[in-house]
């Protein structure tokens, strides 16, 4: 008798972050991991979030101490390949991981979720590039479909942007992103002079479930066989 | 933040649609949460950075500055009045910005106009009396904060602003008591505290329907300040809300002038004193930014000429001397950066004008991690080539499964989710085992998942494997016996794990069956019926195309795969194939007649279609 072997099934949100991984990394992107506990100076304080702000409500935090939270955005890999690292510019990065959100959970949230971030740095980086980047993004995960781009705040970047996919006849905001603050080039330890950027982030598990039709989040983290024996 | 299209149009002409009315605040920067059709009611989502939008005056500014129309409402100058009151307001802390207040005698409380109550409820504000609505609808209509007290129960000639000392209590208008903590804003009369300033009067001096002579003011704080007494208390309200987010620190005086001339009109009264400013309050220092015309295309990629620039500029309401520009009072709290200034530009151009241009083609150096994620897809595609599949646990351990590690080397949550999440996983087992207990109607599992681990000591990245089969390719497997503590697992289960860093991927055999997926069926809530079939078929039909006509088939959610072998006893062109079939529907557990009415179809086709032998 031979056994043959059968494929495993490989975890849809993690099967589309690969993809989304895998096209950057052909445009040529270095991939950064980082820890998922993380410091409140990278966490918010280097991106511009201050403590006595309300942009700090925006998102809710899981507390470890008084310095040391659970990350709530892979952006803290801005500050981390930078300060910290001490990778000098010209760079071009995604980072994908695991964030955490102290919020209530239903069908569309789970505290636990994955981000891609990404960003780049160089002499000349415009928001036309930024632009051109996200759709050509777009189009590589989605195909041909209409998107829109609107001005939105976020703390580390200015100016900031939402970009929208309409998807079933719905407008859908699918990414955050705009040009790196020059304040947080100059807390990355660079010239804002000298150096610009742009970064973006996307939520890899709400557009997993857009792209399989999921429709309960927590099935990713809460694992049902009848949900992996599907892909 | 609800903006009523017949409030706006107080303020600016609008042009076309509710719908176009929504499409310019999108292009503003303002997302739109909501399009109410019927009550003609748009909800914005105003980002924290702009205080100057939380009120239908700001709203109706961004949209004159974006379709270039001039605002319909002016605020008159505030007159100085100068009778004796008897009240003194002296400040003794550094953290007024503004203030302007008035005195009213013999007003006449009682219900509000039509009008005035259609309006607060279309913003979800209650109707209380004439004067106290005055107050909310102002705040709503311009931004400003108002607060009124009933001057005959204010004790005393003076009324002193101060920072509280710890332990200070007040009692605001919605009868509940704050203990506050020390540097706080108060207004203290000569018995006690009569207003927790930027956030609620106090109790004892609000208005009642037997209210006879006010006290209105205007007062505007720091924004710091506001905020650390609204989260020590827990307590907050319309008015800190907007203290939080910056109000114009030029604007009390109009607010007041507005107070009063509605005031007049709903309530009557005799204005007998008004202090359009008190001593000792923050100077203002307007914002100036020195601005290189050339940095908006050196950022954006876009070439804007500086006359348009400045145009916009102004219809902002800055003031423009050529690179010098000084930022109005309702924007001082998020326009400080010349790259701000760039942004209110590009942002009134209109993002969809910026050309898109692809980076250039250049290479960039690796971070230290990049290998470290290539070989992890690398162990994640040996795991997949050997039969394993891959789940994803939750990161939190609960109480229960936390009693089996040492506490002192737990990494806790201060503020988690529920109790039953309180510490970071140590370890991926637990809830692995956990994800297959969930599971047995499965029969057997065979999974894998990489993921972090928490310790006091470390955070490292794990992976770990857990099979109803004995793990071949690797040693040191931990065995959990069925019943056995600390899981009491209703079967047996056979663990590894290790490092992802130090795990060696498993080879990957040439022959593996990959099989084609159909789209996605969602789950029922309610747990499936699973019948294994196995038969003898021959190896010219594809197993995809059958497991496609199998899932075709009435409440099959999925056919699973999972045994295909040849064997001495069966000739060379046939091989046995199994599938566990998971029967599945949404309005409950189907019964098992009727899963065997769907196994029966399932045979049929199988006899039929590919001449398939049942075993």
């Amino acid at each position: 008798m031979n056994k043959l072997i059968i494929k495993g099934h490989e975890h849809p949100a993690e099967k589309f972050l690969n993809k989304a991984v895998d096209y950057f990394i052909k445009q040529g992107y270095s991939v950064a991991i980082g820890n998922e506990i993380e410091t409140e100076w990278y966490n918010f304080d280097l991106l511009r979030v201050e403590k006595d702000h309300p942009s700090r409500d925006v998102q809710d935090t899981f507390w470890i101490d008084d310095k040391r939270l659970l990350r709530t955005q892979t952006s803290t890999l801005q500050g981390r390949v930078t300060y910290d690292w001490k990778n000098k510019p010209p760079l071009k990065i995604v980072s994908p991981g695991r964030v955490f959100r102290n919020e209530a959970t239903d069908m569309s949230h789970e505290a636990i979720f994955y981000q891609l971030e990404g960003f780049v740095i160089d002499y000349n980086v415009t928001m036309g590039n930024l632009i051109s980047t996200i759709e050509n993004f777009i189009v590589e995960i989605f195909g041909k479909i209409e998107t829109k781009i609107y001005p939105h705040h976020y703390p580390f970047v200015e100016p900031g942007m939402d970009v929208s996919i309409k998807w079933k006849g719905k407008w859908l905001e699918v990414l955050g992103s705009g040009m790196i603050h020059p304040e947080v080039i100059k807390n990355m330890g660079y010239d804002p002079e000298k150096w610009q950027g742009f970064a973006f982030g996307m939520g890899i598990d709400r557009l997993a479930l857009l792209d399989t039709g999921i429709n309960d989040i927590r099935l990713l983290y809460h694992p049902d066989l009848r949900m992996i024996y599907q892909f | 933040m609800l903006l009523p299209i017949d409030w706006l149009r107080e303020f600016v002409d609008t042009k076309g649609t509710i719908e176009d009315i929504a499409e310019v605040y999108y292009n503003l920067g303002f997302g739109v949460d909501n399009i109410d059709k019927d009550k003609m009611i748009i909800d914005l989502e105003i980002t924290p950075n702009r205080g100057d939008a939380l009120s239908i005056l700001g709203l109706a500014r961004e949209y004159a500055a974006f379709e270039n129309l001039i605002l319909k409402k002016k605020y008159s100058q505030l007159k100085k009045i100068d009778l004796s009151c008897g009240i003194k307001i002296k400040n003794e802390t550094e953290d007024l910005l503004n203030y302007s207040c008035a005195v009213i005698n013999e007003v006449d409380v009682r219900e509000s106009p039509q009008i005035i109550k259609d309006r607060l409820h279309s913003v979800n504000i209650k109707s209380i009396n004439n004067i106290i609505d005055i107050t909310n609808y102002l705040m709503v209509e311009n931004g400003h904060p108002l607060h009124v007290f009933d001057i005959d129960k204010i004790s005393g000639e003076e009324m002193v602003i101060k920072y509280s000392k710890k332990n200070d209590l007040i009692k605001t208008l919605d009868e509940n008591k704050y203990i506050l903590p020390e540097k706080s804003l108060i207004a203290r009369d000569a018995n006690g505290i009569i207003d927790l300033v930027g956030i609620q009067g106090g109790f004892s001096s609000g208005i009642t329907s037997s209210t006879k002579n006010i006290l209105i003011q205007a007062i505007n704080v720091s924004p710091k300040i506001i905020r650390k007494t609204s989260k020590i208390i827990g307590h907050s309200t319309e008015a800190s809300y907007r203290f939080e987010r910056g109000v114009d620190p030029l604007f009390a005086q109009d607010a007041l002038q507005d107070a009063l001339n509605l005031i007049q009109k709903l309530a009557g009264g005799k204005i007998i004193k008004i202090f359009p400013r008190i001593d000792n309050l923050k100077e203002y220092k307007p914002t100036i930014i020195y601005y290189d015309y050339s940095l908006l295309e050196r950022k954006i990629g876009v070439n804007i000429e500086k006359s348009l620039q400045i145009g916009i500029l102004r219809n902002l309401g800055f003031t423009v001397d050529n690179s010098k520009i000084t930022v109005p009072s309702f924007r001082a709290n998020d326009v400080k950066y010349p790259i701000d200034i760039v942004e209110e530009v590009i942002r009134i151009y209109g993002y969809s004008k910026i050309k898109k241009k692809p980076l250039p083609i250049k290479k960039y150096l690796p971070v230290k991690t990049h290998k470290k994620w290539l070989y992890r897809q690398k162990i994640v595609k040996s795991l997949l080539g050997n039969g394993f599949s891959q789940i994803n646990t939750y990161s939190f351990l609960s109480d229960q499964m936390s009693k089996q590690f040492n506490k002192q080397e737990l990494v806790k949550i201060i503020n988690p989710l529920s109790s039953e999440n309180k510490y970071l996983r140590p370890s991926l087992i637990p809830l692995m085992i956990d994800a297959a207990e969930k599971n047995t109607w499965a029969n057997q599992v065979n999974l894998f998942e990489i993921g972090n681990i928490f310790t006091q000591k470390y955070e490292r990245t794990n992976i770990a494997i857990i099979s109803t089969k004995p793990i071949e390719l690797l040693n040191n497997i931990k065995v959990i016996n069925k019943g056995e503590k600390p899981y009491l697992t209703r079967k047996k289960y056979y663990t590894w794990e290790g490092e992802l860093d130090k795990f060696t991927p498993f080879k990957i055999n040439s022959d593996i069956i990959d099989i084609k997926v159909e789209k996605y069926k969602n789950i029922s809530k309610y747990p499936p019926v699973v019948r294994d079939l196995a038969i003898l078929i021959d190896k010219k039909y594809q197993l995809d195309e059958i497991k496609h006509n199998i899932e075709n088939i009435n409440y099959v959610l999925v056919a699973e795969l999972f045994d295909v072998f040849n064997s001495d006893k069966f000739d060379y062109s046939i091989h046995s194939v199994a599938f566990r079939i998971v029967i599945d529907d949404e309005k409950k557990t189907l019964n098992a007649k009727k899963a065997d009415e769907v196994i029966h179809q399932i045979s049929e086709l199988l006899k039929n279609k590919y001449k398939a032998i049942i075993r």
